[in-house]
C-alpha cells in the first residue's frame, strides 16, 4: 500500500514540529525517517498514525488514494510500534499479540481457534511461539520489541509505522534485530515507515531515507544518493563525518585549503564564496616522494589503528587539521607512524553556497 | 549489610513499640481481665455484634464508593487542565484538615430533613441523616482523599502508549479503559480502598452527629466503645476494641494480597 502525504504542518503552542512537510512512500518499501532530535521525525510518524492530527490547513494523507487526514488512528489500521514497547504487562504474550483481533466489532471478529491459529502464526514468525504464555516483563528487551512487532502486525497494517524500534536496545540485540526487521521485510513485503536517528541503522536497514530538519524534508533519496550526493550542507554534516573548507570558486575550479581542484559534476556553478566538504575516506594518502600533482605535504599527528579502517589525524604545512580513513591494508602498505610526512590529495569534495 | 542497618532497626523497633505495640499490648492486657466466656457473651450481645456490623458493612461500602467517584475525581485532576484544576486539587484534602466533628455537623445539617438536600429527598420519602445511609455518607466524606491521593500517582505513571497502542490496533475507548488501563490502576485502587477502609473503621467524630446513634440500627462499634467507657466498663469495652482490631486486620490482610496478587499480574510492584 503506498502512502502519500502532502503539506503536512504541525504546530504544537508556538513551535512548529511539521512545516509543510510532503512525503511519498512507494508501496511495499521500507522508509527510514532520519533525523536529529527535535527535527520532527517522530511527529510525522504519529500524524501519519493518527495519534496527533495535523494542523487543518495541512493537504490530505492518502493510503493507496484514499484519504485518511481526518481518520482516527482506530480507523486508519495502521501497525505502530513504539520505542519503549507498550506492551500490555499484565496479558500474556500470547494475549498481546491478540488484542487486536479480539479488540474488533463481534460482526468481523474471527472465531476464536482462528484467533489462536493466527496468533501461533504470528509468534513462530517472530520466533517466539514457545513463550506465548509468558508476562511481557519476563521477557528480554529484543523479544519484546518482536512482541510488539507481532502485535501490530496481527491486524494486517496497511502500512506499519516504527517510532525508533530499536532505540531502547543494546548494541548488540540491535544490530541482530535490525536485519531480522530486514529479512522480514523481504518475506513479507509490507510499507513500512521507521522513525530512527541513528545514520547506520537507517542506512543499513532502510531502501529510501528522507532527512528530516527543523521540520522540513531535507532530502529523500536511496542510502547511496543521500551519503554520496548530499543535497544540503545540512544532509552533509549530519550524515558521517567531513572536513569543512571555506572556499572559493572560479568558472571552473574551486580552491579550498592548499588545493585548487575542479568543480564537482552536479555542484552550480558561479563565482564566489563556498563552504566545501571533504569526507575523511575521499582523501588519498601517499608517501611524501610518490606524490601526485595535487599532492600537498602534511603531517601524521596521531593514528588510531584500531576498528576496521585506520583514522589520521593531520596537520597540513600551515597548521590545518585534516581527519582522513584509509583501509587497514593502505595502511600496512605504507607502514604510517606518527609523526610522519605524507602527501595528501582530496579524491571527491562537495560544494554548498 | 549496609552500615547503619542495628541504628535504624533498633529506632524502628522501639518507635513502633512505643507508639502502636505498647497501646494495642495494654488493650488486649485489659481486655483479658475477662474470661473467656464473658468475652465471647460480651460480643455476643445484639448491640454489639449490629454495631460491629453496621461499622464493617458501612466502611466497605463507603471504600468501595470512594473508589468509583475517586478514581473519577483522580482521572480528571490528572489527566485534564481546566481553570480551577489547582483548587479543585487542594479541595480534595479538606477531609484531612477538617476536624471530624465539624465534617459530622456540616453533613448533618445538609443532610437532615429539613437540611438543604435532605428537605428535597424527603418528598421522595428518602431519608439520609439519621440512618445507615448517612452514616455510609460520612464514611465516603472521610474516605474519599485516600483513594484519590494513592490513585493520582498512579494514574500519572500510566504510560500513555499503552492506550494509543490499543487505540492502534482498533480498541474503542471503553474496551481501552477496561482491559488495558484498569488492571494497570488496580494495585493503587486497592491501596486505596484499604486506606479509606481502614480510616471508616476507626471513624468516630463525624458519624456520631449524623448517624442518631440508635442502638441495634444507627449505633457504630466505635460510639459503643465510648459508651461502655463512660459506663466504666472497661472490659467490655477493650473486648469490642480487640474483636473491631482482629476484625479490621482481617480485612486489610485480605485486602492486601488481593494487591499483591494484582501488582504481579501487573508486572510491577506498585505500592
Amino acid at each position: 500500500m503506498s502512502v502519500h502525504a502532502e503539506r503536512l504542518t504541525k504546530t504544537f503552542g508556538a513551535t512548529r514540529a511539521l512545516d509543510s512537510v510532503s512525503i511519498e512512500v512507494e508501496s511495499g518499501s521500507l522508509v527510514a525517517l532520519l533525523g536529529p532530535s527535535g527535527s520532527g521525525k517522530t511527529t510525522l510518524l504519529r500524524v501519519l498514525a493518527g495519534l496527533e492530527f495535523a494542523d487543518p490547513a495541512s493537504g490530505p494523507i492518502l493510503f493507496d488514494g484514499e484519504d485518511v487526514a481526518r481518520l482516527s488512528v482506530r480507523e486508519r489500521r495502521v501497525g505502530f510500534v513504539f520505542q519503549h514497547y507498550a506492551l500490555f504487562k499484565h496479558l500474556s504474550v500470547f494475549e498481546n499479540v491478540a488484542f487486536g483481533l479480539r479488540a474488533r466489532p463481534r460482526r468481523t471478529r474471527p472465531p476464536r481457534a482462528e484467533i489462536r491459529r493466527r496468533v501461533g502464526e504470528l509468534l513462530e514468525r517472530v520466533q517466539l511461539q514457545d513463550l506465548g504464555e509468558r508476562l511481557p516483563s519476563q521477557l528480554s528487551g529484543g523479544q519484546r520489541q518482536r512482541v510488539a512487532l507481532a502485535r501490530a502486525l496481527a491486524i494486517e497494517p496497511r502500512v506499519l509505522l516504527l517510532d525508533e524500534p530499536f532505540g531502547a536496545l543494546d548494541a548488540q540485540v540491535r544490530t541482530e534485530l535490525r536485519r531480522w526487521l530486514v529479512r522480514l521485510h523481504e518475506d513479507l513485503h509490507f510499507t513500512s515507515l521507521f522513525v530512527t536517528h541513528d545514520q547506520a541503522e537507517a542506512m543499513e536497514v532502510a531502501d529510501r531515507v528522507a532527512i528530516l530538519e527543523q521540520g522540513r524534508v531535507a532530502q529523500v533519496g536511496t542510502p547511496e544518493e543521500i551519503y554520496y550526493a548530499p543535497a544540503t550542507e545540512f544532509v552533509a554534516s549530519f550524515l558521517g563525518e567531513a572536513n569543512r573548507f571555506q572556499g572559493a570558486m572560479d568558472a571552473t575550479h574551486v580552491a579550498f585549503g592548499p588545493w585548487r581542484m575542479p568543480i564537482p559534476e552536479d555542484a552550480p556553478r558561479g563565482a564566489g564564496p563556498v563552504r566545501v566538504y571533504l569526507r575523511p575516506q575521499d582523501v588519498e594518502v601517499e608517501r611524501p616522494e610518490a606524490s601526485s600533482p595535487a599532492s600537498t605535504p602534511a603531517r601524521i599527528v596521531r593514528l588510531h589503528a584500531a576498528g576496521p579502517a585506520v583514522r589520521l589525524e593531520l596537520a597540513l604545512s600551515d597548521g590545518t587539521p585534516l581527519w582522513v580513513e584509509i583501509s587497514q591494508r593502505r595502511q600496512a602498505a605504507l607502514a604510517l607512524r606518527e609523526g610522519a610526512r605524507v602527501g595528501v590529495h582530496p579524491r571527491a569534495w562537495r560544494t554548498y553556497r | 549489610m549496609l552500615p547503619g542497618f542495628g541504628l535504624t532497626l533498633g529506632c524502628t523497633v522501639t518507635y513502633l513499640s512505643l507508639i502502636l505495640l505498647l497501646p494495642l499490648a495494654a488493650l488486649c492486657a485489659q481486655a483479658a481481665s475477662l474470661t473467656w466466656a464473658q468475652f465471647v457473651e460480651t460480643l455476643a450481645e445484639p448491640r454489639v455484634l449490629a454495631a460491629l456490623r453496621l461499622s464493617l458493612g458501612a466502611s466497605a461500602l463507603a471504600a468501595a464508593i470512594d473508589c468509583v467517584f475517586g478514581s473519577i475525581v483522580a482521572w480528571t485532576l490528572v489527566r485534564y487542565d481546566f481553570p480551577g484544576r489547582r483548587l479543585a486539587d487542594a479541595l480534595v484534602d479538606l477531609p484531612f484538615a477538617l476536624p471530624t466533628a465539624v465534617s459530622g455537623i456540616a453533613l448533618t445539617a445538609v443532610y437532615a430533613p429539613n437540611g438543604w438536600i435532605g428537605s428535597l429527598l424527603a418528598p421522595l420519602g428518602w431519608q439520609v441523616a439519621f440512618r445507615p445511609a448517612g452514616i455510609v455518607l460520612a464514611l465516603a466524606f472521610i474516605g474519599l482523599p485516600f483513594v484519590v491521593r494513592t490513585l493520582q500517582p498512579a494514574i500519572a505513571d500510566l504510560e500513555r502508549g499503552l492506550e494509543e497502542a490499543a487505540a492502534s490496533l482498533g480498541a474503542s475507548r471503553t474496551r481501552t479503559l477496561v482491559a488495558v488501563v484498569a488492571p494497570g490502576l488496580l494495585p493503587a485502587l486497592l491501596t486505596g480502598f484499604a486506606l479509606a477502609f481502614a480510616r471508616a473503621v476507626g471513624e468516630y467524630g463525624s458519624v456520631v452527629f449524623i448517624s442518631g446513634n440508635m442502638p441495634l440500627e444507627t449505633e457504630i462499634a466505635a460510639l459503643l466503645v465510648v459508651t461502655k467507657l463512660e459506663q466504666y466498663d472497661y472490659a467490655g469495652a477493650s473486648a469490642i476494641a480487640v474483636a473491631m482490631l482482629v476484625l479490621s486486620f482481617a480485612a486489610l490482610i485480605l485486602v492486601h494480597a488481593a494487591q499483591r496478587l494484582a501488582s504481579r499480574r501487573a508486572g510491577s510492584a506498585v505500592r
